[in-house]
This record gives structure tokens, C-alpha cells and sequence, in this order.
């Protein structure tokens, strides 16, 4: 260090500022005399509005200056020349140019206060960092117990989430629609729990059941039902940016395992898996397991697998190209979707923009947005990155492991010697090049039949490799250095960040506390400690968790939400539009023990459920932004519905379950569609949508028509389009023709030959009801118009096509496509 | 102006504005149609309030984007650099950013092709242009771009919907969001590329992002089928399939009189009206035999080098004029995405300009002299430009720091050479122009200010240009 140097500046600064520290008899403190310098002159761009607030310097008090900005702390105390603060201040750079100016006797106490060790009255508290109206914003707070209102009158005994609409209805002069027919209500749940139509036969049966039990046994069952796990892990797997390929380049390489993780998410929702325990696993499942350990247990699988949910953001990093930064930029880039997807699934929370600024509206400094990259880092270190690929383990135990290993090794070995034993053999008995030996060549061929049977042999002992699992995990128990990077530039980092979750929910008894992690083990805690933070019982974050959930499942039985922006449940996003609603059900969640099942359970069995979809004659609506739930909102099946449904009524569909997925074809200009043709029987491709490869740059056309959700992260609600590309895949489409046909033949194989029957039969199969007697006159005269359009060409099967068209156009009806 | 932009949330604002989302998600382009058609839909007319454009009439109503895949080399076919030549088998003064790593010998190399002046205006070309070069009085040629990132994809997407980030619309998509249809019965942001190839970052090119699907190209083949499933199924003749249309429409009117609350099923309704005739709307529109022999040669459809891009780009104009607002035209698949000659550059780029050159020229004569170009712009651009230096033995690198690209029609200053670069060709000296410059400049050419064209996503009022944060303007220079 240059002393006279810096005595040079010091005795410039002490003659251009006639006030120096010495004049003060003692330092001043922030509260007195600093903090009202700041007050008027400094904090319209460092202060509590963080839209307007530059560099991230929040000037309100002597810690948060200290804390500092995006350039680290502003100030070291005791040392004004080092402090930044000050040298901005010295060099005239703030406030800046148009600003009211400085006097000199501000500089002056400013300088004294830094000169004097910066110190603060510690006696009154900093001011927070957020407001109470912040902390105290509907989706932030602590849940609330409901105040349902009082279950009287008439139609007393209603349930919680009826009485809780129906007071919204009254005060709007509306009332609950009359009760759905049990045929609507049949197919309703069917449609709704499991994505399938019932059969003629399972409605018959509801229809009949005369036991005032009736509607809850078939809740029951189809809640038990392993198809619920398909229909709602859909939902999931949208929420979590499931994909089957990398994705983001141009190589869009595969991700041979993911499927294992949709497995895991139709099992879970399958057993109940406590909704808590559901993110706990798939945030940390492998700090709960502890791997490598010896043994290997179906639950050590299960939260192994479970912790692939981190790994759904696109990540192209198997084929970077480019420079070291183009790696370092892609690198980041799952990092960041991967954040977005966890933030917003968990919290519906839209926390991108604090990468670069502290977020406008929502109370989550640029801070957090580090602090929570901090929790993933480990897992996902820019500076040592690991690729998708590799990130792999053998779903098994160090023993068994070692044992496969080692019976490998051994079967290799003899293998080896018996190959040895033929080509010595071989050497010696050789025969001439110029004379053909008949008998020789027999022996050589009998030894070289007799050692291709004895490798297989061997090779039949050897056992099976172990299944490969796709995983997360951090890459090491030493944790790395997590920076903030100043307006979200890779290149340009700030201050060093410390782990942490979102601020605003932190309270006393919730903070996020790092558990130091078993010694041999190679996690930082990190995850499992987010993990546990969130789903801590009673705590603000649970809280928000639990609103975000319900309010997802609402979203799935009725098509809309009581949030109407379900990504985005902070400030700029729209408050609910049933809020003690959202309240009751979020409490029942946790109530529940978190256990999904009993909050679709209340929905279902709700009257605001059973109600009819149709209009009331009077038409009224209360307000058309919000639904009033004065009738059952119907709405248009989801792309997988539509497919399962047509598959299911054409009497193809394959319930098989799980496993890797199902191969598309491309037929070029993207064009995607399944293997089976026009004319095709049941095919292996005829299984639920679901279990189609979702390959990111070739999604299966048909479902893309019907608004499919793209992953580009993670998809909170899908749009519902309406666009001719529909109309024409379900008039022409391969599946649509196809499937007719083979509707049209089980028609005919379970009812009489007569015209009448037929279309009946087939009203029930696909639409669970029977068609009026005017649709019956339309049917009959369509089926003798194609008829005979069909004779009069020839057509020697005219009966059967034409019942086959018709089958096609009852399923493009608006009817089949809608939940009602 | 200070009501559009919000220091904080307004929530009836954002409320009306969800409901327009709502709105626009329910019911198709064909749908819409009869509302929209060849006026600004509700969207935009809430975003250009208050006639605030009416002051003039737009100079542009409807685009034709070319783009070049891969990244054409400026330095070989719009920006001449003789200075080039004094550091020939020299490192690069300061050396240069390059995509690919180890390119330790990278050695200045100018460009072996001759370049001479055109028209009135004598703009300059390369020889491997010769006739685009014959339309420079059309052209104006922007020398200063310049954009973000190095690698493909991320710049791809730049150019297409303003960031290297996924999931965001694309200019084609803003724009038919903000304007609209101009024919029922067509889509009105059509795609057409390479039937045999899907080039780079596939769908993304035409995606509609967090706009509502219906704003999303529509493919359509320039070969065989336009479009999927328009062909009825065997055996099924068209006689079969209006008595199919019939019987549909009466079931769903029967349906829709239960649910006289649900607009949706009208949409639906209509829509399967339109699959009855959009057949014979799409395939007349698509139907270049309907051109004259003469017209057909102008495009080079007679020279295999021009591929099925020649085709491609006389459907443009044919699209055009049948009132589809937006066509993006991608060039053919060549070794890969055409310009991107890391490898054999002096070859390829030959080739390649061969398959480009003359339909592309052909199409702005042609529209100009059909009078379409007055209300019409072309965009032939890439993604960025490539080096002034060698990558290995005879390739070129990807250059970010600056390129060039050509813009004719929709009140663009024609005959003006804008911007210029370093004697390298390697960075913009004068004028830079960013890609979010760019579409300011463009979306104003529609009589859209940019900075008002908005859709609320995940709690921001999200724009192609991101104005707040970028401060981007039009570029008036460029405009006549």
C-alpha cells in the first residue's frame, strides 16, 4: 500500500471539506443526523420503492446500508475512503446530476458517521425490509381459519364449499342450479376423476343403484381407480415441465428415463402421498436417503426418482457448442428454468425478474432470487457442471452393485478363457490353404457351435444389470460460492449470497435452517432444508403452498380456477375470486394431512359440483369475469381426454400402465402422429396419452391441436383454442377414421340391426346418454342418405361405412368434446 | 400515454385486459373473422388507443419475412471491404469473438468475390447477387445490425420474438394479434418452409409464445397437401362429407341450446363449417399454376439450384394477395442450415446464393409491380453475420457484432445504404441498429407503437421490444 499516497488524499479531502470528522465531538449515529440527509436527499431511488430503487441500495437504515447494492456493501465502516458510498459521494457521481445537491455540511456528518464506525442506535429496530402490507397480502399470510357461514334454512346440511358459494350466489341473487341427471353426473365424474367415459353398462349400473349412497360409492371407486393417478399426474406433469427430450438445442437429445419420474407421479397420487411429503421428496429425496448405503430399498427408488423433478427444465448442455460463453450461458439457463419451474409450482410465484431487479410489484428482492439459485447450486454448479447424461445411478445397493460387479467379472473371465481355449485349439488344428479337409472343417464347426453355446451359457448366469435411474443430487458436501449477479449479468458478479427461501414468508419459528449432512455423504443440506421451510406445519410458506395447490385442483374440476391467474399469486396477479373458499380448502389440505384425495373428494361430493351445466332459463349471469357457480362451468375435454375418450369408445384402448414411452412417427413437416394407419386393428400405440413420448421439438400433432401444454418451462394453465386444425384432424385425421370404424363395429357386435338400436347404442357409448327423437329421425335419415351415397358408388360394406361415419361425426360433436 | 404505463398494478386494467385474453382463447382467427377482418381487432384497438396512429394512414398492412438460416456472410455479399486485403493472413487487430473455441489461427481472409455498384442509387453487391443487386432502387440495405448472442438458436430467437429466451411470440404473432385477419378463410400468419427439412429450433420460429394459440404460424406445405388432414379419408366423397358437416351442425345446435351461455361452441360450429371449405380457399391461394410461364421463369422455377425456395416465394406473394397478413418463408436446407458455412464458406455460399438470389429479387419485382409493395414489406434477413476471419481451413465463424440485411416496401427509404462497419466488417462504426430497434421500426410501420403493444404474462405487461428495460425507438432514418 502507497502510505503518502493515500495521507495525500486524506489531506486533500480534509482541505476541500472545511467540516472534517474532527468536529464532531463524537460520531454521529444513523438515527441521528444521518438517516434524515438520506430521507430527502437519497432515498426516492434507495429507498422503500423497490421499482424505483437503483443499484439495489435500500439507504433506510444503517443495515441495510451496509448490506449495500448490486456493487457489495456501500459502506466499511471506519473506513469512509474504502466505502463506496462515500467515494460516490466525494467524486460527485450521487446523488447525480439534477438531484438536489449535497451541502457540504451533509458530506460532512456523512463522512463523520462512516470515519466513526457507521454505528446505528441499536435500541430501534431497522426498518423492515418489507411492509406489513407486503407480509399481510391475501397469499403471503398465515392461513386463516375460515369463517364458514352458518348451515341454516331450508336447504340445511350443506357442506363447507357450498355454503361458503351459495352465500356468494344469494348476496348476487342467484341460487345453486338443480342437481346434474345422473347420467350427466355419471359421465361428469367419470370424464373428471379418471379422463375416460363410463361404458353403457357402468352407467346403467349408477343409474340403477337405488342406495342414497349411490353417487359417493362411485366417487369412491374411481378416487381408487390407478386411472385417477393418469388423469390428475397429467396435470402434474404440465405443472412440473415434464418432457421426455433435452430440448433448448438443436439436438433436442433424449431423456431415456424421465419416464420413471412420470411414473412415480402417477404412483404417488395413486397411493396419496401426503401432498408435504410429495415436494419433500422431489425437491431432496436424496438427502432423505442417504445414497450410496448398502442396501437399496423400493422407497430408497422412489425418492431417488422422486428427485428427478429437478431436472425437467430444458437443458441442451449433452450438445453445447460454442465458447465458454455459450456454456456458461446455457449452463445458467437450466439453473434458472429450473428455479422458475420450482418457484412457480411450489408458490405461484413469477420470481424471473429479480434475476436482474429487485421484483417491481412482488416483495422478492434480486437477493432472493440468489439466495434461492444458492439452494440448487450445488446440484446444478455452473463452474463444474455435470451433464444430463451422466446424471444417472444404478437403482440399487452398494452390495448388489458390487455383487453384479463381481459375477460380471467373473462371467467375463471364463467367457474369456473359453474364447482363449477355442482359438488355441483353432491354431492347432488349422487347416491347409491348399487342400480342403471335409471331416476338419465339420470338427471345426461342431467346436465353434459348442462355444457359442457355452457363452450364452455364461452369459445366461450373469445377471441383469441393475435399472438405471435418472436423478439430481449436489455434487458435492462442499459448498460452492454463489454470487449475485449484478442486473443478471453471468459475467459481472456481485456480493457473495448465502442460501435462503423467499423472505417475506420467513418468520420467527420458520426460518430455513441448514442441518450439517452425515459425514461421507456428499449433500450441502441445502435442498432438504428449503424443502422442510416450505412444508413447515402452520408457517406462512405452507400456507402459500397449500393455496397454490387447491387451487389447482379446483382448476381441474371445474376448468377455471378460484385464482384467475394460477402462475402468478403475488401482487400484480389477480386476487381470488372466492376467497374464503380458497381459504376453507387450502385449510382442509392441511387439515387432511395434506392427503390430495380428500380435498377432490369435497369438491366432487359438493353440490356446487353436482349442479347441472346447462343454462337456467333466465340466463342470468352476475358478472361475466367471475363465474358464479350458479351451474356446473362446462368446459372442453384437454387434448389427452379427447384422445383417451375416442380411443375408449372405439373400444381400443390399452389400460397398460407405465414404462417408457411410445414411439411417434414423424412424417415430416411436422406432422406427428402414432404408427397405427386408417386401417388398422388395436394397435400397441392405442394407450393413454400420457405415455406418448413428448418429445419437445415433435409433440404428437393431434394433442398439440388441443392445446397440449408446452413445457417452455413449465405450463400453469393451458390455453383452449378453438381453430379449424381441430375440426379437420377430427374429420379426417387417421385416429378419427379409425377409431369410427372400429365404433362402428362394436356397435354392431352389442346391439340388434336395426337403425334405431344402432344409433342408441352408440348415443350411449360415446355421449352416456340416448339421442331425442328428433336427433333419432336426423340419425336415421343421415345413415340412408350415406347409404346410399355409398351404393351408388358401389361400395359393397355401404351399411357398415355409413354407421361408421356416423360413429365419426357424433365424435367430433361438440357434445363428446365437453365436460357438461 | 401514462395510462399504458404502469408504475404499479392496476388491477381493472389487468382485469379487462385478462378478459380480452379470455376472449381471444375461446374463439379462433376463423372465428373471429366477421369482427376482425381488415380492422384491428379489440386488442388492438385497446393498445393504439384513441386513434392515436389515425393521423396517418400505415404504410404497411401486411410482411413477407425471408429469412436466412445460418447467418449470410455481409462481407461476401452486401459490405464491401477492400482494406480486407492489407491484413490477408494476418490475426485479426484485437482478435475476434468466434462461436467455436480454439480458433487460435484465425486469419483475416477478405472476400475473393468482386463487388460493384447498382442502380440509380449504386448500392453496392457482391457478385454472387446478381439479382438482388438489380433491385437496389427497391432496397434498403441496413449494414449496422447488430444482436445478443453468437450461437443459432439464442439469436433466432431474438430476432423472432425479441429475447434468446423461449416461450415468448414472435414478431409474425404481435403483429396478427395486434391487426388481425384480412381473410376469414385463411390464416392469417402463415409459415412456409423446407417441406423436406425441419430447420433449426423448429416450431419456436412461428410460435405464439404466451400469446393465445390462435396467433401462432400456420405451416402450410409447398408441396403435396397444404395442409394436414384437408384431404377427405378414403371413400368418403365430398357429397359424404357435406351430409357429415350437416348432421354435425344440427347435433351441435341441438347441444348449443342447452348452453345458450357458452360463445365457445360457435366458434366450434363455425370452425367446422370452414373445414368444409377451407380446402378450396387454401389451395387456390397456393396454386402456382395459375401463374403465367413468365412469372413462373422470373422466379427461377425453371433452375433446380433455386430448389423449392423459388416456389415458396412466389406463394408468398400469392398469400399476400389473398389477404394473409404475415408469411414467413424459410429458405431451403442446404448442408444444414444454408449460410452456416463453418467449413468449404467460398463453395457453399455460392451455392447457396444461387438458391436464394433470384427468387428473392423475383419477389420484390414482382410485388412491386403489382403495386404490392406499397403497402407491403419484404425482410430478407439472418440471424447475424459471419467473421472477417477464417475458422480452420476455409470456413467462416458466426459474427454477432454486426451484419446486414435488406428491407424493401412499407415506407422504407429505397436505394439508401444505411450504417457501416469497422474496415473489417467485424463491428457497426456508424448507426448501430439493434434487433429491438428494428421491430420498433417495423411495428410503426403497421401504425403500432411498440411500447403499446402489450399482453399481461406472469404478472408483467410483456412486449415484443420490452421497452422499459431496452428503451428502444424507431428508427425514423430508415423510413421515407
Amino acid at each position: 500500500m502507497n502510505w503518502p499516497h493515500v495521507s495525500a488524499i486524506a489531506l486533500l479531502i480534509g482541505i476541500f471539506f472545511p467540516f472534517s470528522s474532527a468536529v464532531f465531538a463524537e460520531p454521529p449515529l444513523f438515527e441521528r443526523g444521518v438517516r434524515e440527509i438520506f430521507a430527502t436527499k437519497c432515498l426516492d431511488c434507495h429507498g422503500l420503492d423497490k421499482a424505483k430503487r437503483k443499484a439495489e441500495l435500500d439507504l433506510r437504515s444503517a443495515s441495510s446500508t451496509l448490506t449495500g447494492g448490486e456493487s457489495g456493501p456501500a459502506v466499511v465502516p471506519g473506513q469512509p475512503d474504502n466505502s463506496l458510498l462515500w467515494k460516490m459521494i466525494e467524486s460527485q457521481a450521487m446523488p447525480p446530476e439534477g438531484a438536489m445537491a449535497l451541502t457540504d455540511e451533509e458530506r460532512a456528518t456523512i463522512h463523520a458517521w462512516i470515519a466513526g464506525g457507521a454505528e446505528s442506535d441499536q435500541s430501534t429496530s431497522p426498518p423492515d425490509e418489507f411492509t406489513l402490507e407486503d407480509r399481510n397480502f391475501w397469499s403471503f399470510r398465515p392461513l386463516e381459519d375460515p369463517k364458514l357461514p352458518a348451515d341454516e334454512g331450508a336447504d340445511s346440511g350443506l357442506s363447507p364449499i357450498d355454503r361458503l358459494i351459495r352465500q356468494r350466489l344469494r348476496a348476487n341473487g342467484l341460487t345453486l342450479a338443480p342437481e346434474a341427471d345422473r347420467r350427466t353426473l355419471c359421465r361428469r365424474l367419470y370424464l373428471d376423476l379418471i379422463g375416460l367415459p363410463p361404458t353403457p353398462e357402468e352407467v346403467d349400473e349408477f343409474v340403477r343403484d337405488t342406495d342414497p349412497a349411490a353417487y359417493v360409492h362411485l366417487v369412491d371407486a374411481l378416487l381408487s381407480s390407478p386411472q385417477f393417478g393418469e388423469r390428475w399426474g397429467r396435470q402434474w406433469l404440465d405443472v412440473v415441465g415434464y418432457a421426455d427430450s433435452n430440448g433448448y438445442i438443436r439436438h433436442d437429445s433424449p431423456r431415456p428415463l424421465a419416464w420413471r419420474y412420470r411414473d412415480y407421479v402417477v404412483d404417488s397420487l395413486n397411493s396419496d402421498m401426503p401432498y408435504d411429503q410429495f415436494w419433500v421428496e422431489q425437491l431432496a429425496g436424496d438427502e432423505l436417503v442417504g445414497y450410496p448405503a448398502s442396501q437399496f430399498s423400493a422407497e430408497d427408488r422412489r425418492r431417488l426418482t422422486a428427485t428427478h423433478f429437478l431436472r425437467n427444465a430444458p437443458d441442451g448442455t449433452d450438445n453445447t457448442e460454442g465458447n465458454e460463453i455459450t456454456r456458461t450461458i446455457e449452463r445458467y439457463a437450466v439453473l434458472e428454468s429450473q428455479l422458475q419451474i420450482t418457484m412457480s409450482a411450489m408458490f405461484g410465484m413469477t420470481i424471473d425478474c429479480a434475476r436482474c431487479h429487485s421484483h417491481k410489484f412482488d416483495p422478492i428482492p434480486q437477493r432472493d432470487y440468489y439466495a434461492l439459485q444458492a439452494v440448487f447450486y450445488p446440484a446444478f454448479n455452473v463452474q463444474n457442471w455435470v451433464q444430463p447424461k451422466d446424471r444417472w445411478i444404478y437403482a440399487a445397493g452398494k452390495d448388489e452393485i458390487a455383487a453384479w460387479t463381481e459375477k460380471n467379472k467373473l462371467a467375463e473371465d471364463e467367457a474369456r478363457a473359453l474364447q482363449a481355449a477355442f482359438d488355441t485349439w483353432l491354431a492347432e488344428n488349422r487347416p491347409s490353404e491348399d487342400a480342403a479337409d471335409p471331416e476338419l472343417t465339420r470338427r471345426i464347426d461342431a467346436r465353434r457351435a459348442q462355444l457359442e453355446q457355452d457363452l450364452a451359457a455364461v452369459r445366461a448366469r450373469c445377471p441383469a444389470e441393475p435399472d438405471k435411474l435418472a436423478w439430481t443430487t449436489d455434487l458435492s458436501a462442499q459448498e460452492p460460492d454463489v454470487h449475485l449477479l449484478k442486473r443478471g449479468d453471468y459475467f459481472d458478479p456481485g456480493p457473495l449470497v448465502e442460501p435462503g427461501p423467499l423472505s417475506v414468508l420467513v418468520e420467527p419459528g420458520n426460518e430455513m435452517s441448514i442441518e450439517p449432512t452425515p459425514a461421507g455423504e456428499r449433500t450441502t443440506g441445502r435442498r432438504l432444508a428449503f424443502a422442510r421451510w416450505a412444508t413447515r406445519p402452520d408457517s406462512r410458506a405452507a400456507a402459500l403452498l397449500a393455496r397454490v395447490h387447491v387451487d389447482r385442483l379446483w382448476h381441474g374440476h371445474f376448468g377455471t380456477g378460484l385464482v384467475p391467474t394460477p402462475e402468478n399469486f403475488g401482487v400484480s396477479g389477480l386476487a381470488p375470486t372466492h376467497p374464503e373458499l380458497l381459504e376453507y380448502l387450502a385449510h382442509a389440505l392441511a387439515d387432511a394431512g395434506w392427503r390430495q384425495k380428500e380435498i377432490h373428494r369435497q369438491i366432487v361430493l359438493s353440490q356446487t359440483y353436482k349442479q347441472s351445466a346447462s343454462s337456467p332459463d333466465s340466463g342470468a349471469t352476475a358478472d361475466s369475469e367471475t363465474l358464479p357457480y350458479n351451474r356446473f362451468p362446462a368446459h372442453r375435454l384437454d387434448a389427452e381426454q379427447i384422445r383417451d375418450s375416442i380411443l375408449s369408445v372405439a373400444g381400443l384402448l390399452d389400460l397398460t400402465m407405465g414404462g417408457p414411452p411410445i414411439e411417434f412417427v414423424d412424417h415430416g413437416n411436422r406432422q406427428i402422429v402414432l404408427p397405427a394407419g386408417y386401417n388398422d386393428g388395436p394397435h400397441p400405440s392405442d394407450r393413454r396419452s400420457l405415455y406418448v413420448r413428448y418429445r419437445r421439438s415433435q409433440p404428437l400433432t393431434f394433442l398439440q391441436v388441443f392445446d397440449q401444454a408446452t413445457p417452455d418451462p413449465n405450463c400453469l394453465s393451458r390455453g383452449r383454442s378453438t381453430v379449424v386444425a381441430q375440426s379437420l384432424m377430427l374429420l379426417n385425421g387417421p385416429l378419427s377414421v379409425r377409431a369410427a370404424r372400429h365404433f362402428a363395429e362394436r356397435v354392431l357386435r352389442e346391439t340388434a340391426d336395426n337403425s334405431e338400436h344402432k344409433i342408441t347404442r352408440a348415443f350411449e357409448i360415446a355421449l352416456a346418454r340416448q339421442p331425442t327423437d328428433s336427433e333419432l329421425a336426423e340419425c336415421e335419415q343421415f345413415l340412408k342418405t350415406q347409404e346410399q351415397q355409398m351404393v351408388d358408388v358401389n361400395n359393397p360394406q355401404a351399411a357398415v361405412l355409413a354407421l361408421a361415419e356416423f360413429c365419426k361425426v357424433l365424435l367430433a360433436s361438440n357434445e363428446f368434446l365437453q365436460l357438461q | 400515454m401514462s395510462k399504458f404505463r404502469l408504475p404499479g398494478p392496476v388491477p381493472e386494467l389487468l382485469t379487462r385486459r385478462a378478459s380480452l385474453r379470455n376472449i381471444a382463447e375461446k374463439t379462433g382467427w376463423l372465428a373471429l373473422a366477421s369482427t376482425i377482418c381488415n380492422q384491428r381487432s379489440d386488442a388492438a384497438c385497446d393498445f393504439s388507443s384513441n386513434g392515436r396512429m389515425a393521423h396517418f394512414t400505415p404504410p404497411a398492412t401486411r410482411m413477407v419475412l425471408l429469412f436466412q438460416h445460418g447467418g449470410p456472410s455481409q462481407i461476401d455479399l452486401f459490405d464491401p471491404k477492400p482494406a480486407l486485403r492489407k491484413y490477408a493472413g494476418q490475426p485479426m487487430p484485437g482478435g475476434v469473438e468466434a462461436f467455436f473455441d480454439k480458433q487460435d489461427s484465425s486469419l483475416c481472409t477478405p472476400s475473393p468475390f468482386r463487388f460493384s455498384q447498382h442502380g440509380q442509387s449504386g448500392m453496392e453487391f457482391s457478385e454472387l447477387l446478381p439479382h438482388l443487386a438489380g433491385c437496389a432502387d427497391d432496397l434498403t440495405m441496413i449494414r449496422s445490425l447488430h444482436t445478443v448472442v453468437n450461437d443459432h438458436e439464442g439469436a433466432l430467437r431474438h430476432f423472432q420474438t425479441g429475447k434468446p429466451r423461449v416461450g415468448r411470440p414472435t414478431i409474425g404473432a404481435w403483429l396478427t394479434y395486434a391487426l388481425g385477419t384480412r381473410n376469414a378463410n385463411l390464416p392469417p400468419y402463415v409459415v412456409l418452409s423446407d417441406p423436406k427439412h425441419d430447420q433449426l429450433d423448429g416450431i419456436r420460429n412461428w410460435s405464439s409464445g404466451f400469446l393465445p394459440p390462435m396467433y401462432q404460424g400456420t405451416p402450410l406445405r409447398s408441396d403435396g397437401e397444404a395442409l394436414f388432414n384437408l384431404e377427405l379419408p378414403s371413400g368418403v366423397t365430398s357429397r359424404m362429407q357435406r351430409e357429415n358437416l350437416l348432421l354435425l351442425e344440427t347435433l351441435n345446435r341441438e347441444h348449443r341450446t342447452r348452453f345458450s351461455h357458452l360463445s365457445e361452441l360457435d366458434a366450434r360450429i363455425a370452425n367446422n363449417a370452414l373445414a368444409g371449405t377451407i380446402g378450396d380457399e387454401v389451395v387456390a391461394a397456393m396454386d402456382i399454376s395459375q401463374e403465367t410461364a413468365a412469372t413462373r421463369q422470373m422466379y427461377g422455377m425453371e433452375h433446380e439450384e433455386t430448389g423449392t425456395y423459388s416456389r415458396r416465394c412466389l406463394m408468398a406473394r400469392r398469400l399476400l394477395e389473398h389477404g394473409v397478413r404475415f408469411v414467413a418463408v424459410f429458405n431451403d436446407e442446404i448442408m444444414g442450415d444454408p449460410w452456416d458455412t463453418h467449413s468449404d464458406h467460398n463453395a457453399r455460399i455460392q451455392k447457396v446464393s444461387r438458391n436464394v438470389d433470384q427468387p428473392s429479387a423475383a419477389l420484390i419485382t414482382d410485388m412491386r409491380q403489382r403495386g404490392l409493395l406499397e403497402d407491403s414489406i419484404v425482410l430478407w434477413i439472418g440471424e447475424f453475420g459471419r467473421l472477417p476471419v477464417a475458422q480452420g481451413k476455409d470456413g467462416r465463424d458466426h459474427n454477432r457484432h454486426a451484419f446486414t440485411a435488406l428491407v424493401s416496401g412499407g415506407g422504407f427509404r429505397p436505394g439508401m445504404v444505411y450504417g457501416s462497419t469497422d474496415d473489417f466488417g467485424y463491428r457497426v462504426t456508424e448507426h448501430p441498429l439493434s434487433i429491438g430497434e428494428l421491430h420498433a421500426t417495423l411495428l410503426r410501420q403497421f401504425g403500432l407503437e411498440h411500447d403499446k403493444l402489450t399482453f399481461p404474462h406472469q404478472g408483467r405487461q410483456e412486449s415484443l421490444t420490452d421497452a422499459d428495460i431496452t428503451g428502444v425507438k424507431p428508427r425514423l432514418e430508415l423510413l421515407v
